[in-house]
C-alpha cells in the first residue's frame, strides 16, 4: 500500500453505508405499532483504489459485498459517506453528467446470461453502446471496432457472433462479451461482482485473464468481487475482507492468503482448498450461521461465531488498525 | 431466431384456440371487407317487403322498415370490427404507457399513476360511456375515444407488474450502468420485453369493446347514421314477437365476433406464455 500511496487514488470509499429500512405493522393489544428495521448491507466502509489497482472484495453471501459495487457504480444511492471518484463526488458528477460518468465507471455483472436484453443482438448491444458515448463517426466505423475487439478475445469468426442473440451463446461467450463492452468504454475504474460463479470451472481461468489483461492494458483499475478465496488471491492487488457489511481486513493479497490475521479471514482462508496435499493445514470450523443484518447486537459484529472471542468482544467493537501496512479490524489474534 | 420461430410455429399448430379464432376471424375480416359484394341489397334501401321472415329471397329476412338483415350484418361486421380494433388499440397504448411509468419509476410516481389506475378500476366504466356520450354526442370517432379512454385499466395492471418484475433484471441494471437514460430504458427494454400479455389483454379487449358499442347503440347511444349490430337489435327488439328472426341474428352475429376475439386472445395467451403452453 506505501508504494501506492503517492499517486492520487482513482476511487475513494468514505465510510460508504447502505441501510436498508423497513417499515413492519406490528398489531398490539393497544392498537397498531409501526416498527422500523433497518438492515446494515454496507456500513461504514473506506478504501482507496489506485490507478491501475486491482482491489479484491471477499466475504460470504449476504456480507454487502455486491452492495458496494452496487453503490461504486452508482446503481444504488448511499444511505451515508462518499463515494470519490478522482475526488470528485459521484453524486454531483452523475447531476452534471451522467453519460460521462458512465464512462468512467463501469461494471461486469454476475448473471452473464441476463446482462443482455435477449431481444438485442450483440451487435446492437455493442455498437449501441459506442453510439450511445459517441465513440466512432459512423455506424461501419463503430462495427468495424467491435469486430477488432470481438476477433481480439477470441471470439472467432466475428462476424458470426455479431449476429447471435444472448441465448444462443454460452455463459463464458456472454461473460467475454460483457467485459468488452465495458472495456470499449475505455473506463477507469471496473467493478466486476462475481464475474465467474455463474460459469464452469473450465472457463473461470480465462475470463479471469481477460479481466486481469484489458485492465493491466488499459490501466483500468478494478474492485473484484468474490466469495473464491483462491482466484482474488490470483488477480487482485490487494484484497479487502467484508462480513456483515463490514470490512475487517485490508492488505495485500500475498499477507492475507498467507498470513490472514482477523479470526474470521483466518476461518475463511482455513477453509479454502488447497492444491498441495501434503500441506498441513488445521481447518477452523464456524459455529452457526451468519447473523441476519438486521438489528446487528452490539460488539464485535464476529464475537458469536468467533473462536477466539473474548468476553470483552460482545461489549465494544475494535477500529480498524494498521499493522504491518495492512488494516485489521480485531488484535485478538496477534496477542 | 431460426429455432424461436420454429417453437412458435409448433406452439401455433397445437394451440386449438388460436387455429379456430384464426379462422373465424378470417370469415369476418372477409365479409367486413366485401360487404358491398357480398350484399343481395343496399342495406340503407327501404322496400315494402316489412318484416318478411327469412326466405329465399331474404335469406334472414327483413326488418321493420324493410331493409334486408342479411346485407345489414354484413354492413354491421365492418363497424364492429372497426370500433373494437381501434378502441382496444387505444386502450393498450395508454394502459401500456401509465402502467409502464408507474412500475419502472415506481415510488412517488408509482402511488400516483397506481392511485390513479386504482381509481379507474373502480369506476363503473359503462355509466361513464354513457354520461360521456349523452353529453357529447354519439359520432362513431367519439363513442371508440370514449370506449379506448375507458378500458386501459387492464392493460395497465398488466403492464404496472411487468415492469417492477423486468426492472429486477440484471439487463436493466446493466443497460442503466452503460449509461441509457431512463425513458431510453422504458421504451427500449422494459415495454418491448413486456408487451405480450397487453397483445393477448388486447385482442380480448378487441370483444369487450365491440360488445360496449353494441351496448351503446341497444340504448340508442349508437351513431344513427351507420349501421350496426346493436342497432339492429334495438330495432328489432320492438318485434322481438312478430320478427324474432331481428334481434337473433343481430345477437348471434354478436355473439360469433366476441367468441373470435377471445378464442384468439386466449390462444395467443397460451402461445406466449411458457406456464400455460404445457398444459
Amino acid at each position: 500500500m506505501s508504494n501506492l500511496k503517492e499517486t492520487t487514488p482513482v476511487l475513494t470509499c468514505e465510510n460508504v453505508s447502505r441501510f436498508y429500512r423497513k417499515k413492519e405493522k406490528l398489531v398490539k393489544d393497544d392498537g397498531t405499532v409501526t416498527r422500523t428495521s433497518i438492515a446494515k448491507a454496507v456500513n461504514g466502509v473506506s478504501f482507496d483504489l489506485a490507478p491501475g489497482e486491482i482491489l479484491g472484495v471477499i466475504g460470504e453471501s449476504g456480507c454487502g459485498k455486491s452492495t458496494l459495487g452496487r453503490l461504486i457504480v452508482r446503481l444504488e444511492k448511499t444511505s451515508g459517506g462518499n463515494v470519490l471518484l478522482q475526488g470528485n463526488n459521484v453524486e454531483d458528477l452523475i447531476k452534471k453528467d451522467r453519460l460521462g460518468f458512465r464512462k468512467q465507471i463501469q461494471m461486469v455483472f454476475q448473471n452473464p446470461f441476463d446482462t443482455f436484453d435477449p431481444r438485442y443482438t450483440v451487435e446492437k448491444a455493442l455498437v449501441g453502446t459506442l453510439k450511445l458515448h459517441g465513440i466512432g463517426s459512423s455506424t461501419a466505423e463503430r462495427r468495424d471496432m467491435v469486430l477488432e475487439k470481438l476477433n481480439a478475445s477470441g471470439l472467432i469468426p466475428a462476424k458470426d457472433f455479431m449476429k447471435r442473440f444472448p441465448h444462443e451463446l454460452s455463459g463464458g461467450q456472454l461473460q467475454r462479451i460483457s467485459i468488452l463492452r465495458s472495456m470499449l468504454l475505455s473506463p477507469k475504474v471496473l467493478v466486476a461482482d462475481e464475474p465467474v460463479s455463474m460459469l464452469d470451472i473450465s472457463i473461470r481461468a480465462d475470463i479471469i485473464n481477460l479481466i486481469y489483461d484489458t485492465a493491466r492494458a488499459e490501466g483500468t483499475a478494478a474492485v473484484f468481487i468474490s466469495h473464491d478465496i483462491t482466484t482474488t488471491r490470483y488477480i487482485a492487488d490487494r484484497i479487502a475482507v467484508m462480513y456483515l457489511g463490514r470490512i475487517v481486513e485490508l492488505g495485500k493479497a500475498d499477507d492475507i492468503a498467507l498470513d490472514p490475521m482477523h479470526p474470521y479471514t483466518k476461518a475463511l482462508i482455513s477453509n479454502c482448498s488447497s492444491i498441495d496435499p501434503r500441506e498441513k493445514r488445521e481447518i477452523i470450523k464456524l459455529e452457526g450461521e451468519p447473523p441476519s443484518p438486521v438489528n446487528i447486537p452490539k460488539g464485535c459484529h464476529f464475537a458469536p461465531r468467533c473462536p477466539f472471542v473474548k468476553p470483552t468482544c460482545f461489549e465494544e467493537e475494535k477500529e480498524l488498525v494498521e499493522i504491518n501496512g495492512r488494516l485489521v479490524r480485531c488484535g485478538s489474534a496477534i496477542c | 431466431m431460426k429455432k424461436n420461430f420454429e417453437k412458435f410455429k409448433q406452439a401455433l399448430y397445437g394451440n386449438t384456440q388460436f387455429k379456430v379464432g384464426l379462422v373465424m376471424l378470417a370469415i369476418l375480416l372477409f365479409i367486413a371487407l366485401f360487404a358491398g359484394v357480398l350484399s343481395p341489397y343496399d342495406p340503407y334501401k327501404l322496400s315494402e317487403d316489412l318484416l318478411v321472415s327469412p326466405s329465399s329471397s331474404h335469406p334472414l329476412g327483413t326488418d321493420n322498415l324493410g331493409r334486408d338483415l342479411l346485407s345489414m350484418l354484413f354492413y354491421g361486421a365492418k363497424v364492429s370490427l372497426l370500433v373494437g380494433t381501434i378502441s382496444a388499440l387505444i386502450a393498450a397504448v395508454i394502459g401500456t404507457l401509465l402502467g409502464g411509468v408507474a412500475g419502472f419509476f415506481g415510488g412517488k410516481v408509482d402511488m400516483i399513476f397506481g392511485g390513479f389506475i386504482n381509481i379507474f378500476m373502480m369506476m363503473p366504466t359503462f355509466f361513464l360511456i354513457l354520461i360521456v356520450v349523452a353529453l357529447f354526442g354519439s359520432g362513431m370517432l367519439k363513442v371508440m375515444i370514449v370506449i379506448g379512454l375507458t378500458s386501459w385499466v387492464g392493460n395497465a395492471k398488466l403492464m404496472r407488474a411487468q415492469a417492477l418484475s423486468i426492472k429486477e433484471r440484471t439487463y436493466i441494471k446493466s443497460a442503466e450502468s452503460i449509461g441509457e437514460s431512463k425513458l431510453k430504458i422504458l421504451f427500449r427494454h422494459i415495454i418491448p420485453n413486456g408487451i405480450f400479455p397487453i397483445i393477448a389483454n388486447t385482442t380480448m379487449g378487441v370483444a369487450s369493446a365491440i360488445l360496449t358499442e353494441s351496448s351503446l347503440a341497444f340504448l340508442g347511444l349508437g351513431d344513427p347514421n351507420i349501421i350496426s349490430w346493436g342497432q339492429i337489435i334495438q330495432n328489432g327488439k320492438s318485434y322481438l314477437l312478430t320478427g324474432w328472426w331481428i334481434c337473433v341474428f343481430a345477437g348471434l352475429a354478436i355473439i360469433y365476433t366476441v367468441i373470435t376475439f377471445y378464442l384468439l386472445g386466449d390462444g395467443i395467451n397460451r402461445i406466449l406464455s411458457p406456464k400455460l403452453r404445457s398444459r
